[in-house]
């Protein structure tokens, strides 16, 4: 990743320049900045996670990464059409399509040997003729997340994949989905507010602040030298610490 | 079995009816299959009635249609809701009879102003019944399928269609019994065959057992059309629901 004003070395495969983001709050009609000069780029294979305070912008980032939110001065390169996937907070599958048609028809050229090796490895293989409406969530969010891998995508969204799920199962996914990261090397950008889901996925984090969103701080995380979560969530809290009480100040 | 029983004692009670009403007044059951039997044999009831169901079905088709397009339109777009919303109260509330008799008064007595003065009469309601589909329509899947680039296509008919369906199988069921009723009338004001003609007839002559005769064939036609093809659409439609399987 390449904050803004540093070099670029080959044509990556995200380009995000953000000026600013703002919305016309309702009844009020006062303009609220959510985003504000928020810059960089993801080159293929890196993995990157969007991590700040809840409410910050951060799901907003990622809407208009995804093109659902067209409203904000700035520029998105983003992969072409179809060549982008996105597990959102919710699993989305149609419910009155099976689990395998479900997949199908974001990938129509999926091999049956590819469809085979993903649903094995989300556990999976016994529930393709499944409906929606007979799994667990858990279930069809291991769905949600082999529909976004059957495209073979350029660019992977995950939009805190993990909400509302018990911790084990969470601890299981999490690994499962790192395993899957890895493998394919797939160029994955996380928005999540839990630092265990950034550090397991991602090798680099981008720490944003507190309303209208910033960025505060780039994280490289070394695998080879890992640092302790513990760590990791003390540094970002003095950052955020530091930056709330520059805002405070008159 | 408890249907069947509740049929006959149906048949009974119009037995009992003709019984003290008089055959001029309620003729009895057998009297009016007789008649059956001689309009069937004779061929006109079967022509009769399939004129009728050819003209059910066209202006069925054509405000179903036109209908679930501009509800669909109007429930997806405000400004749009906004510009037919006046127009659609009007044709909503505008009666059946009035429609019929302007349309034959502009259009003269022809098939083409009976089959759009039925039509008219059906569209608005499915117009209503389908902009609360589209209203319904969930914006996540929406969302979804244009994260993944789906295809127009594929996305009408994997990920509207199948939201709409309940809404399409209302707006199906009530269409079909008014459209129905609608046609008879239509037949009757200008049309010089149908059922609704043959009805008309049979007024004039104070026949009862003949209009007795098409009124229940219609029923039972109706029965069929419900049973054969709304009700197996439906199940259909809502094979996933878990509670449905």
């Amino acid at each position: 990743m390449h904050p803004a004003g540093g070099p670029i070395p080959d044509k990556p495969v995200l380009h995000v320049r953000v000026h600013n983001k703002t919305y016309t709050r309702a009844g009020a009609g006062a303009q609220v900045v959510v985003l504000d000069n928020i810059e960089f780029a993801l080159h293929a294979g890196e993995t990157l996670a969007i991590i700040g305070p809840s409410g910050c912008g951060k799901s907003t980032l990622l809407r208009i990464i995804a093109g659902l939110d067209k409203h904000y001065d700035g520029v998105i390169a983003r992969p072409q059409p179809g060549r982008l996937s996105m597990v959102f907070q919710e699993p989305r599958l149609l419910a009155w399509r099976d689990v395998e048609t479900n997949i199908r028809l974001v990938a129509p050229g999926i091999s049956a040997a590819a469809l085979a090796d993903l649903l094995q490895a989300l556990g999976l293989n016994e529930h393709a003729r499944s409906f929606p409406g007979e799994l667990s969530l858990g279930l069809a969010r291991r769905v949600a997340i082999a529909r976004a891998f059957a495209v073979a995508p350029q660019l992977l969204l995950l939009d805190e994949p993990f909400v509302s799920l018990d911790e084990a199962l969470v601890r299981k996914l999490r690994a499962e989905l790192a395993a899957l990261v890895a493998k394919h090397a797939m160029t994955t950008l996380l928005v999540t507010h839990d630092l265990l889901d950034a550090v397991a996925l991602a090798d680099q984090l981008l720490v944003l602040s507190p309303r209208p969103a910033r960025i505060l701080e780039v994280i490289r995380l070394d695998r080879s030298n890992p640092m302790l979560v513990a760590d990791l969530r003390r540094k970002i809290a003095d950052r955020l610490a530091e930056n709330v009480s520059l805002v405070a100040a008159p | 079995m408890t249907r069947l029983l509740s049929l006959l004692s149906l048949v009974l009670a119009w037995q009992i009816g003709a019984h003290f009403a008089g055959a001029q007044l309620l003729p009895s059951p057998l009297v009016v299959a007789g008649v059956f039997w001689r309009e069937t044999v004779s061929g006109n009831m079967p022509r009769q009635l399939m004129i009728t169901l050819a003209r059910v079905a066209i202006a069925f088709g054509i405000a179903m249609v036109l209908g679930s397009l501009l509800g669909v339109a109007m429930g997806r777009s405000r400004w749009l809701d906004r510009i037919a919303d006046p127009w659609v109260v009007v044709l909503l509330n505008l009666p059946a009879l009035v429609i019929i008799v302007l349309a034959y008064i502009w259009a003269g007595l022809t098939e083409t102003a009976a089959i759009s003065a039925v039509a008219l009469n059906k569209l608005p309601n499915a117009a209503v019944t389908l902009r609360e589909g589209a209203r319904a329509l969930d914006p996540g899947l929406d969302e979804m399928a244009e994260v993944f680039a789906m295809p127009f296509g594929r996305r009408v008919r994997h990920v509207i269609l199948p939201q709409l369906a309940p809404y399409l199988a209302a707006a199906t069921r009530t269409g079909l019994s008014l459209v129905w009723k609608i046609v008879l009338v239509v037949e009757l004001l200008g049309r010089s065959n149908g059922v609704g003609f043959e009805l008309g007839t049979a007024f004039q002559l104070f026949d009862v057992p003949t209009i007795m005769a098409y009124g229940l064939v219609f029923v039972a036609v109706m029965l069929l059309v419900e049973t054969f093809l709304v009700q197996p659409f439906e199940t259909y439609a809502s094979r996933w629901r878990p509670n449905s399987r």
